[in-house]
């Protein structure tokens, strides 16, 4: 499973991010910090003062857009015990535009799909500037200890939540088992 | 027999009577009355004339008893009662002389020794020496006595004579008489037998005393032998006493001596004796002295001993007490320095406490303040702070910037309706950070001034792609043009009453924005009065940036046009007239190019909707030689919502008004305002409150403005400038007052 997600980090990296040239503009506003750039380090600054509980985040390397985190999976929830890593990436739009947060452990929900994708409202139309890194992560917390199967991305885990619970948090339960420790 | 007796002899001529005066007796009287001794019958001598005293030794004084004519001795006139001792030979005259040439008539001189004869006592007469002298007296004696019988027997003679007429009674009277004469006779005769009888007897008594007497001498001669008998005796027994006076003396002499000697021996044994005792008594006291002293010394030594002890116990107690007390103190001193530690340590953690509080409230309220006034989009301290209808509050550049994704508010997600700048906010954030610490403030000038740059860089973002537009040359002058024609568009097309009322709105709000930031900072007011249709919804980003793209420059521009109402109405009416049928609205295109048939078709859109008959949706690039793309006739609503007009544009107020049907760009001018205002204006004087409209029109915006303009007029110019306010009564001059005028 290391595997691949290791290799799905391969394509993330080439593809994700901001294009070269916001890149650029980034290094060139590193000291002087452009208004994404400003907001990025408060945001670090906020998140590693005062984490959100059972979360952390902080930047990858020198790239102030492109950070990882990591969840603990929620206590009472089928995801106890496991840890998941996330792949925050941002643009020089931020935060007029919300940031991509992939995971980067397999994880069985009915909003995230085998890709990393997680399907909340607050990472696609609902964006608001007002919210932070920290507060996306919680609300992924609670989307993981309260799936939205009304609206899902990956429908055979919705429908089997929906029909089979029990089935569906055994499988939950293997999958951060088996990938997420 | 004569005898030697005192006595005053009177002298002169024919003196008979009281020639001798003798001075038998102790005292002798001299007068007129008959108790005197001797009675002188003389009216020149008082009764009692002159007393003569014998004094003891010998000697008579004579006094004068105050007598009428007085005494005179040797002629001169004795003092009554002043007794004088009579010299011998003394002349003593009795009264004074009875004519001036006459002799006095009693003149005595005394002796006080004479030789008188003694006459016998039968006789009873003194015979003195002129014997003569002594009968005649006598014999005058007995003619008077005779003469005085004479004179008796003639006074019964006269009577008888007188008697003659009754004879007979004088016969028989006198006849008696001569009988009684007769027996008269006879008893003298018989008294002078009897006399003679008696004077023989004295005589013979006299005889006897005679005898006597010369047994007595007889007697007395024997006596003088003895008596000098008995004087030799005596000188034999003085002649004794002097020998024996001698003897004694000379006893005396010697016996002076031996005693003297005798004296002087004992006297010097006694002091000798007194010497040595004297002696033996100092040696004793001198003894006893040394003993006392001895003693007192010894006493002295052993109470100073003693008193030395009792000191030394003393000292020795009280340097026990003195080390307790110093130990006390001593602990006490540790025990206070230790507090003193403590209470320093203690003041010093209170201050560092102190400190950290200070510090600790600083950094809380630096926090304080990051948390509460700090937009959540950025995630910075606010700038230009924006609050919307939802009442939340964000950077005015953060907040266009989301209103380009999303027209809701980011906390709330409330439509955004309007928004309004927060200067309060801007103003307090602004003082806090130059309050605070210096990272703060450096870090927000840096922030303002990246802001700054971002902005243009967003303005630039904007023109600069215009510029690939042909008809490059963009001029200012026919911007400004554009936007005046439009606003004379709006004014013109827009007569119904919901502009209206959106415009007096815009207009109270730009007074207000005026007020706070002053006339070179106004603001800029959104107002979205309808909610925004579907169509605008879908058409949002590109209609965005489209409205975003009117640029600041022209803006700019516009702000003398704003301040001048007067050229505006002219240009504008100018405009109007030469392009009546094409109200002109500018609309930059070149930002986005993908959004050129949007925005024809709306063009499209709002022509079809357009009031104006005439005005015909043609993209006029002929009048405008700028890159801008002037879009003829009211142009279409939806798209164009234009927020963003003037971020860092001075003066530009602007109202959007967004309707179903219509939006216009309206430049609310000055000259509207004016009126408006002549309008207020009047209201207010038309009002009974004169006082209110002054007030009123103080404070009022206009009246600010209208005065700032004047200023500037006349700059430099000091006595337009403050008016009369302010200057000397006299000369007109500032800087002084009349009382102080130098003119």
């Amino acid at each position: 499973m290391a595997e691949t997600s290791r290799a799905r980090t391969g394509p993330t990296e080439g593809t994700g991010g901001p294009p070269p040239s916001a890149n650029k503009s980034n290094a060139k506003f590193a000291k002087n910090l452009s208004t994404s750039g400003r907001r990025l380090q408060r945001e670090l600054a906020e998140i590693s003062l005062d984490p959100p509980p059972n979360c952390s985040a902080g930047p990858k390397g020198d790239n102030l857009y492109e950070w990882s985190s990591t969840i603990l999976g929620p206590k009472s929830s089928v995801y106890e015990g496991g840890v998941f890593f996330l792949d925050i990436q941002f643009t020089t739009d931020y935060p007029f535009k919300p940031p991509r947060v992939v995971f980067r452990t397999r994880i069985y929900h009915c909003n995230i799909n085998s890709q990393g994708a997680i399907c909340l409202d607050i990472l696609k139309d609902n964006w608001s500037p007002a919210l932070t890194i920290s507060k996306v992560l919680l609300s992924i917390c609670s989307l993981l200890t309260d799936c939205n199967p009304n609206d899902p991305l990956v429908g055979n885990i919705a429908q089997q939540y929906l029909t089979n619970r029990e089935e569906h948090d055994k499988m939950a339960r293997e999958w951060t088992k088996r990938y997420a420790t | 027999m004569t005898e030697t007796v005192p006595c005053l002899l009177r002298i002169g001529e024919n003196v008979k009577k009281y020639r001798l005066l003798k001075l038998d007796r102790d005292q002798v009287t001299i007068g007129r009355s008959g108790e005197v001794t001797y009675a002188i019958l003389s009216n020149m001598i008082s009764r009692c004339h002159a007393v003569i005293d014998k004094q003891e030794d010998g000697s008579w004084n004579l006094t004068d008893k105050k007598s009428l004519n007085g005494i005179y001795v040797n002629g001169r006139q004795l003092t009554p009662f002043r007794p004088y001792t009579m010299q011998e030979g003394d002349l003593i005259q009795l009264g004074v002389a009875t004519s001036p040439d006459a002799q006095a008539e009693f003149i005595f001189k005394f002796y006080s020794s004479l030789k008188v004869r003694i006459e016998k006592k039968n006789n009873k007469r003194l015979k003195t020496e002129f014997s003569s002298h002594k009968d005649t007296l006598s014999a005058s004696e007995a003619l008077e006595s005779e003469s005085e019988t004479e004179i008796k027997r003639k006074i019964p003679k006269e009577k008888e004579d007188a008697g003659d007429c009754p004879s007979k009674i004088l016969r028989e009277q006198i006849e008696q008489a001569q009988k009684e004469q007769a027996l008269k006779e006879a008893e003298y005769q018989a008294r002078l037998a009897e006399m003679e009888k008696l004077l023989k007897e004295k005589e013979d008594k006299q005889m006897e005393v005679q005898q006597q007497l010369e047994r007595e001498r007889q007697e007395k001669e024997c006596q003088a032998r003895e008596v000098e008998e008995l004087r030799q005796k005596e000188q034999a027994i003085l002649q004794e006493m002097h020998d024996k006076q001698e003897e004694l003396k000379k006893e005396r002499e010697h016996l002076k001596q031996k005693m003297q000697e005798e004296l002087e021996a004992n006297l010097k044994d006694r002091e000798q004796a007194l010497k040595s005792q004297l002696s033996a008594q100092r040696e004793a006291l001198f003894n006893e002295k040394k003993q006392v002293e001895e003693n007192l010394q010894k006493e002295m030594e052993k109470a100073l001993e003693e008193k030395n002890k009792e000191l030394e116990k003393e000292l020795q107690e009280q340097k026990k007490k003195l080390e307790q007390v110093i130990e006390k103190k001593e602990m006490e001193q540790k025990i206070l320095e230790s507090q003193l530690n403590e209470t320093k340590e203690e003041s010093a953690t209170a201050k560092m406490q102190a400190l950290k509080a200070r510090d600790d409230v600083l950094s809380n309220f630096v926090d304080l303040m990051e948390m509460e006034l700090q937009c959540t989009i950025c995630n910075e301290l606010f700038i230009k702070a924006t609050s919307l209808n939802c009442a939340h509050v964000f950077c005015k550049l953060c907040i266009n910037q989301w209103m380009k994704v999303k027209k809701e508010c980011p906390n709330c997600r409330a439509p955004i309706t309007s928004q309004m700048q927060a200067l309060a906010l801007d103003s307090y954030i602004d003082r806090m950070v130059e309050q605070l610490n210096d990272d703060l403030k450096q870090r927000r000038k840096e922030l303002l001034e990246i802001r700054k740059a971002e902005q243009e860089k967003l303005d630039g973002n904007r023109a600069g792609p215009s510029t690939s537009v042909p008809n490059t040359t963009a001029g200012p002058r026919s911007g400004t043009a554009v936007l005046q024609r439009t606003a004379s568009t709006t004014t013109t097309t827009n007569s119904n009453s919901s502009t209206s009322t959106v415009r007096t709105s815009s207009r109270i709000s730009q007074r207000r924005a005026r007020t706070r930031g002053g006339r070179a900072n106004p603001t800029v007011t959104t107002r979205v009065s309808t909610p925004v249709t579907a169509a605008v919804t879908a058409a949002g980003p590109s209609a965005s940036n489209l409205s975003s793209s009117v640029a600041s420059s022209t803006v700019a521009r516009l702000l003398p046009s704003v301040r001048l109402p007067t050229a505006i109405s002219a240009t504008t009416s100018s405009s109007a007239r030469s392009t009546t049928a094409a109200p002109v609205v500018t609309v930059d295109l070149t930002g986005v190019p993908s959004s050129t048939i949007p925005v024809v078709g709306a063009l499209a859109a709002g022509s079809s909707n357009a009031n104006a008959g005439n005005s015909v949706p043609v993209v006029d690039l002929t009048g405008i030689p700028s890159s801008t793309v002037s879009v003829v006739g009211a142009f279409a609503a939806g798209s164009s919502s234009t927020a963003n007009h003037g971020n860092s544009a001075p003066a530009v107020a602007t109202v959007v008004e967004v309707t179903p049907n219509t939006s216009a760009i309206e430049l609310s001018s000055d000259r509207e305002q004016t009126e408006e205002e002549e309008e207020e204006n009047s209201d207010l004087t038309d009002s009974d409150d004169p006082i209110r409209y002054r007030s009123r029109r103080y404070y009022s915006d206009e009246e600010f403005e209208e005065a700032d303009e004047d200023d500037e007029s006349v700059e430099g110019d000091p006595s337009a400038y403050y008016g009369g306010y302010g200057r000397c009564y006299k000369c007109g001059m500032r800087g002084h007052w009349a009382n102080g005028c130098p003119n």
